[in-house]
């Protein structure tokens, strides 16, 4: 038995899309604490309202999340960044790209855009400055047009934050 | 921008004719198990959603626990036909709807329910009847309430005049409990009902301790239906089925789980721990790097064994030259070396008289990408490089375990 799985931005698969009907009724039915999904009609493009953490720095602070369906989800993992403004914190850069392991290298298909969003707010959380990534100018500049942060390698060392 | 599903659009296509118990949904595609597989840790999920989250590279990791493993399990039939039997209309809707995927990528799933069908239908009908003589007065009533649910059950594809409201949530477990039997739920070893279930890598379904006792007496575990090894360790126990046990079961389960504990302390078996963590085999002897990191091990991408399912295969791999399916049939050194007669993983219509031929090791260029692919394979590959892929590491980052309930 052989198989192929070659990466790809095309429309979502049927496979993809009945996944996402689902994640978005369940949504619907118990929307995480802290997050609004601005509903479009594009399926493949979801537009979450963060709103901080009472009692945390980024209390009553609203960001917008951007989350991008690859055409294999839930193989592959979204794409997820932070729409300008972004929140300053240690692992967000000011273009909107988060450094979390399980948006990379740690994904899992059992994962959910609900539980992405319960990591990105507990990374928020636990956040004890407001203060960009020390590396954040070089790698942005190295970002040119619109690169994704999924052709990013990452390095993942830090547990606390 | 392509065309795109609209999220307004009404549910209706979607909406299931049974309320699907949490625990019998799929962690990867939230819809009922179809053709269930259980993984090395005990977790549960579809045939397809398992074969397609494997990573061709290197291990796999369970999608719920990230547990590691590098064989692909046959799908547990017990389970399976249990499901079929709790959720008749969902099962047929997802049997369609997986079929039609199948046909769109012409590639098939085991095709498990022609041969299986009928003797299974006989053993039900068996099995009612035995549970009357039994004087236990709620057998009785569980019998004659599953007959009478399979006697108001409408034929297949007529979905108009089903009961929907005595069918909702409230009856949800008297639904699961009137429809399945004691029978569904036999240990092939002990003839009993199953008491912390194991399934094995053919998946077949065993208790834990009857596992351990087969394991005693040859060091591996070979299945007492199908006579193949288990290539893996020790298989954890699987909870969905565990639970399923208990909760329709309680008092049979309670008393054989108290029953082989007791024996367990008298014989003090159990060396579980002495088996190898599945996803730890295939270590080269020389040092403990995983030999899917040494350059001069024979990879083969992308590439599993129809037989044992390892994946992806490591060292020699046999082609079959005569099967046509698009997917090919592959044997991996060992299981060209062991008659067996394992037919395709995906109903390759594989006879013993095919004739292989050795594989080529595909080549991969040693470059960053193809390290990169080795090390994390869901970081993509950067387009259109130029510059030091090295030099874009970037240093804030975070590490944080996600929750995956």
């Amino acid at each position: 038995m052989t198989s192929s799985g070659a990466p790809s931005r095309k429309a979502l698969s049927k496979i993809a899309s009945n996944r996402l009907q689902k994640e978005l009724v369940e949504w619907q039915m118990n929307p995480p604490t802290g997050f609004k999904l601005n509903l479009t009609d594009n399926l493949q493009r979801w537009v979450i309202e963060v709103i901080g953490a009472p009692g945390t720095l980024y209390a009553n602070d609203t960001y917008q999340l951007q989350v991008d369906f690859p055409e294999h989800y839930p193989m592959e993992s979204p794409q997820v960044i932070f729409l300008p403004p972004a929140p300053l914190h240690p692992h967000i850069y000011s273009n909107g790209h988060i450094c979390l392991d399980i948006l990379y290298d740690s994904w899992s298909p059992a994962m959910t855009v609900s539980s992405i969003c319960i990591s990105i707010l507990s990374m928020l959380s636990s956040s004890t400055e407001k203060q960009g990534p020390i590396d954040n100018d070089r790698y942005v500049k190295n970002c040119k047009n619109g690169r994704s942060p999924k052709q990013t390698r990452w390095w993942f060392h830090d547990d606390k934050v | 921008m392509a065309e795109q599903k609209t999220l307004a659009e009404p549910m209706a296509d979607d909406e299931s004719p049974e309320e699907i118990s949490d625990q019998f949904l799929c962690c990867v595609c939230l819809e009922l198990l179809y053709k269930p597989i259980a993984l090395s840790c005990g977790h549960l999920s579809c045939f397809w959603c398992v074969h397609k989250s494997m990573n061709g590279f290197r291990e796999s990791h369970c999608p719920i626990c990230r547990y590691p493993f590098v064989h692909f399990p046959s799908v547990c039939q017990k389970l399976h036909f249990l499901l079929k039997k709790i959720y008749p209309l969902a099962h047929k809707k997802r049997e369609e709807q997986v079929l039609n995927e199948e046909q769109e990528l012409d590639c098939f799933s085991p095709q498990i329910d022609v041969v299986l069908d009928e003797p299974k239908a006989m053993d039900e009908s068996v099995c009612c009847g035995d549970s009357l003589n039994v004087s236990d007065p709620q057998k009785v009533e569980e019998c004659s309430n599953a007959a009478k649910l399979l006697s108001t059950l409408p034929s297949r594809g007529d979905t108009s005049c089903i009961p929907c409201n005595e069918e909702s949530n409230v009856h949800e477990n008297d639904k699961v409990s009137t429809q399945i039997s004691k029978d569904d739920l036999l240990c092939t070893a002990c003839k009993e009902l199953l008491v912390r279930p194991v399934v094995l890598n053919c998946g077949h379904v065993y208790c834990e301790g009857c596992v351990v006792d087969m394991a005693e007496e040859s060091e591996k575990i070979k299945c007492q239906e199908c006579h193949v090894y288990d290539p893996r360790g020790f298989p954890k126990v699987c909870l969905v089925l565990d639970q399923l046990l208990e909760e329709n079961f309680p008092e049979e389960y309670n008393s054989r789980r108290s029953g082989i504990q007791k024996a367990h302390a008298h014989t003090s078996k159990g060396n579980i721990q002495s088996f190898l963590k599945e996803g730890t085999l295939p270590v080269n002897n020389n040092n403990d790097m995983p030999q899917w990191l040494n350059p001069k091990s024979k990879v083969h991408f992308h590439a599993g064994c129809d037989s044992c399912g390892v994946h992806p295969i490591i060292g020699d791999r046999y082609r079959c030259k005569d099967c046509k399916e698009k997917m090919g049939y592959d044997l991996c050194k060992d299981c060209y070396d062991t008659p067996s007669k394992v037919p395709g993983r995906f109903n390759q219509q594989h006879t013993p008289d095919h004739r292989f031929e050795l594989a080529e090791v595909p080549q991969l260029r040693i470059n960053l990408n193809a390290i990169g692919f080795l090390l994390g394979p869901m970081v993509n590959s950067i387009e259109g490089g130029g510059s030091d892929d090295g030099e874009e590491r970037p240093h804030g980052s975070s590490n944080e375990s996600s929750s995956t309930e």
